[in-house]
């Protein structure tokens, strides 16, 4: 009996590494916008050949999150850029290429050739304005100091971005603001802003009508496009890893122009073009597969459930034994109450990025920010419901002879059942709504679509995250008032006459 | 079973609630604690069965000291009933009066002779033990408490303005039905009142107390034959009879 199940184990083994040759899980992340999306499907597309076990893990976030990611092991590989590198990730402390390798060397971290396109950073206007204001080249800016400025929101922040370009051109524009960079081309098109940046492959140039001012004074580094992977890869998945490093020197710029343009302006899926491009470059038949509005609906559905459900389950768990602890001893009470009221006060994207280091991407972290935000209602209202039962009724259940124990059990906790619910169904109604945020670290949901919708500037999108998600916060709402009949005891919901 | 209290003081800043106050209960009797609001007797009741602790001073039960330690067998043996009932809300007047006995592991059986045996004895109709307390008039509240206050067959009954908020009709009943019980009982009743008639009507001694302090304990008859003090002579001659209507 035992030989029989080892020769079938072994067998199924034979089996299954027949039809793909390797089976390592790995996990390709790409940044929250196109060109890093479409790269990392291309990149999907080529390691499925050899690997069934490629998934894509889209729009991450900003290089701060994919960065960690790649360090933690969150993910194996994504696509970076070498001037980002330089600049943001080593804060400019690296120069050369060669020391490049060296330092990612003692992270254990590889660096792939250049995919064979420059993407850098670039200054643009309306081009209309751009010959009224004179303007040809970034020094031009410095006579116009009234120029309403946005930038993204991580370019503001980099040494090779806003700091390094004021320095460098010594520009004086006061209004200067942070904003998303798809949201930026729109902001241009309404005359809300004058001056943005730019990836010198973004399809929108040509779209707007922009004007790229010359960078007369060679500030931006080169932005050759490259994948960052683990060291280790290479041992666990050499085929795979061997398939996407083909795509090196084979993307030049202009077939990514022309990419980012079918995604962005012409409404394809970035899985759409990805295959596309990997049948006319490498040959391999299209392994697109349409995604129906229905299978999304189903898997953010299932992803949204998962992150409110596993949170709001572990808060319910922890807060009513903290706010009996809050009710029962005062001072210290006093303390749960202000650090979880603390909590709460964090910006819910400050949260989630905190939780990168500790927990790395996806599902984890979201839910761990979600739980802490989802203690304060529900620690509050277990400590107010029990607050508030009239002393003479304390009184009474002590002097009948019940004690501590019993007495919350049978009387205190019934009689702040109706508090208690309806913090928890706060907690779950905020919690579907917060949840949608999860999908900037990976956690996927109903904030997928609508993170895709903002960059694609495309409105269906954006509602198929945001109409679900509140149906989804009606029906929440809707499930607690019918649970109300029976969690709250009928002596507390009927009315004297 | 005696009730024994020694040097009990008790004081809410800046106010002496008690004053060295000592005191012996008689078993098996009625004793009444009457006085002006603010004199003690409801903080006095309130030491008897634990829920506020004297800061000096005793308690003794048949000859014990009442500690932490023994008061949840302690007031397994007391009644305990409120002005308003002291009812709990989410609960039905059945599952109000049998908590303790359930809680104690009592059988049906045992639980419902014993439910029948108190609402007759209260004349409080079975069927309406159903309700809850906010289906209950203020006279049905008071009888419900007094059979959750009998359940465990108590020794000693504790009763802390039982009458105070019912109106007159109800109230006179009650004390004519309250007398009744207390005589078949023969139990040891502390109560608190505020009304001299109720006192002298319910109880086989009364205790006269005044900023904390007993003035003068006995029968009515002795309080109006010789009274203490002043206070003594204004306090019983403070009620209006129907005689004063000219």
């Amino acid at each position: 009996m035992k030989n029989q199940i080892k020769i079938f184990a072994l067998t199924l083994l034979l089996f299954c590494s027949a039809f793909a040759q390797e089976n390592y899980h790995i996990k390709i992340g790409s940044k929250k916008f196109t060109e890093s999306v479409i790269i990392g499907e291309i990149a999907k597309d080529l390691g499925k050949k050899v690997n069934a076990n490629v998934e894509h893990l889209k729009e991450l976030g900003g290089t701060r999150v994919l960065w960690d990611a790649l360090l933690k092991g969150d993910i194996d590989i994504y696509p970076e850029y070498t001037g980002t590198i330089k600049q943001e990730i080593f804060s400019g402390k690296v120069n050369s290429d060669h020391e490049l390798f060296n330092s990612l060397k003692k992270l254990k971290i590889k660096m792939s050739s250049t995919l064979g396109f420059n993407d850098t950073y670039a200054i643009g206007m309306k081009i209309n304005l751009a010959k009224k204001l004179n303007i040809e080249k970034i020094s031009d800016l410095k006579n116009h100091p009234d120029l309403k400025i946005g930038f993204s929101n991580e370019f503001m922040d980099r040494k090779d971005g806003w700091p390094g370009l004021k320095r460098a051109y010594n520009l004086s524009q006061k209004d200067v603001r942070g904003l998303d960079h798809d949201l930026a081309y729109r902001g241009l098109e309404s005359g809300d802003i004058d001056v943005i940046d730019l990836y010198s492959t973004d399809a929108e140039i040509d779209y707007y009508n922009l004007k790229v001012l010359k960078d007369d004074k060679n500030f931006f580094p080169e932005y050759k496009a490259v994948f960052l992977y683990r060291a280790d890869l290479a041992k666990k998945a050499p085929e795979t890893l061997q398939q996407i490093l083909n795509l090196e020197n084979s993307i030049t710029e202009a077939s990514m122009i022309k990419m980012n343009e079918e995604v962005k302006i012409g409404g394809k899926t970035e899985n759409n073009v990805a295959s596309e491009f990997v049948k006319s470059a490498f040959g391999i038949k299209s392994i697109y597969q349409p995604e129906t509005i229905w299978d999304r609906l189903i898997k953010n559905t299932k992803q949204h459930l998962f992150l409110v459900s596993v949170s709001l389950m572990a808060a319910i768990l922890l807060s009513i034994p903290l706010g009996i602890i809050a009710f029962r001893k005062k001072k210290f009470g006093n303390m749960i109450l202000s650090v979880v009221g603390i909590i709460q006060t964090i910006p819910s994207l400050a949260l989630l990025v905190f939780m990168i280091p500790l927990l790395g991407i996806g599902s984890w972290p979201a839910i761990v920010a979600l739980f802490l935000y989802s203690l304060l209602p529900i620690v509050r209202n277990t400590y107010s419901g029990l607050q508030d039962i009239p002393e003479n009724i304390r009184e009474s259940a002590s002097a009948i002879g019940l004690p501590d124990r019993a007495k919350l059990r049978l009387i205190e906790l019934p009689l702040a059942s109706r508090s208690i619910l309806s913090g928890i169904k706060t907690s779950a109604v905020i919690n579907v709504g917060t949840a949608t945020l999860g999908a900037l670290i990976g956690a996927g949901g109903y904030g997928q679509p609508i993170l895709t919708g903002i960059r694609l500037d495309n409105v269906s999108l954006i509602l198929e995250g945001a109409i679900p998600a509140a149906v989804l916060a009606l029906l929440v709402q809707g499930l607690f008032d019918l649970l109300e009949n029976v969690v709250v005891p009928k002596g507390l919901r009927i009315k004297s006459n | 079973m005696s009730v024994e209290l020694r040097n009990i003081t008790k004081t809410y800043t800046p106010i002496h609630a008690l004053e060295n106050i000592t005191f012996q209960f008689q078993t098996d009797s009625t004793t009444v604690l009457i006085g002006p609001s603010g004199c003690g007797k409801s903080t006095l009741i309130r030491i008897i069965i634990g829920l506020i602790s004297p800061d000096s001073g005793s308690v003794k039960v048949n000859g014990e000291l009442l500690a932490r330690s023994n008061i949840w067998e302690y007031r397994k043996l007391m009644g305990y009933v409120i002005q308003d009932g002291g009812l709990f809300p989410h609960l039905s007047a059945e599952d109000n009066v049998k908590i303790m006995a359930k809680y104690l592991g009592w059988d049906e059986k045992k639980i419902s002779d014993r439910i029948i045996e108190l609402s007759e004895l209260t004349k409080f109709p079975v069927d309406g033990l159903k309700r809850f307390p906010i289906e209950l008039s203020g006279g049905q509240k008071q009888r419900v408490s007094l059979i959750r206050a009998l359940m465990l067959d108590p020794k000693f009954l504790l009763l802390d303005e039982p009458l105070g908020a019912l109106d007159p009709l109800i109230r006179f009943d009650l004390q004519t039905d309250l007398k009744e019980i207390f005589k078949r009982l023969k139990k040891t009743v502390i109560m608190v009142t505020h009304d001299l008639n109720e006192a002298a009507y319910l109880g086989d001694s009364i205790v006269l107390m005044r900023n904390g302090e007993v003035v003068q304990v006995g029968e009515i008859k002795s309080f109006i034959e010789c009274p203490k003090n002043d206070f003594v002579k204004k306090f019983i001659s403070a009620q209006r009879s129907m005689l004063d209507l000219k």
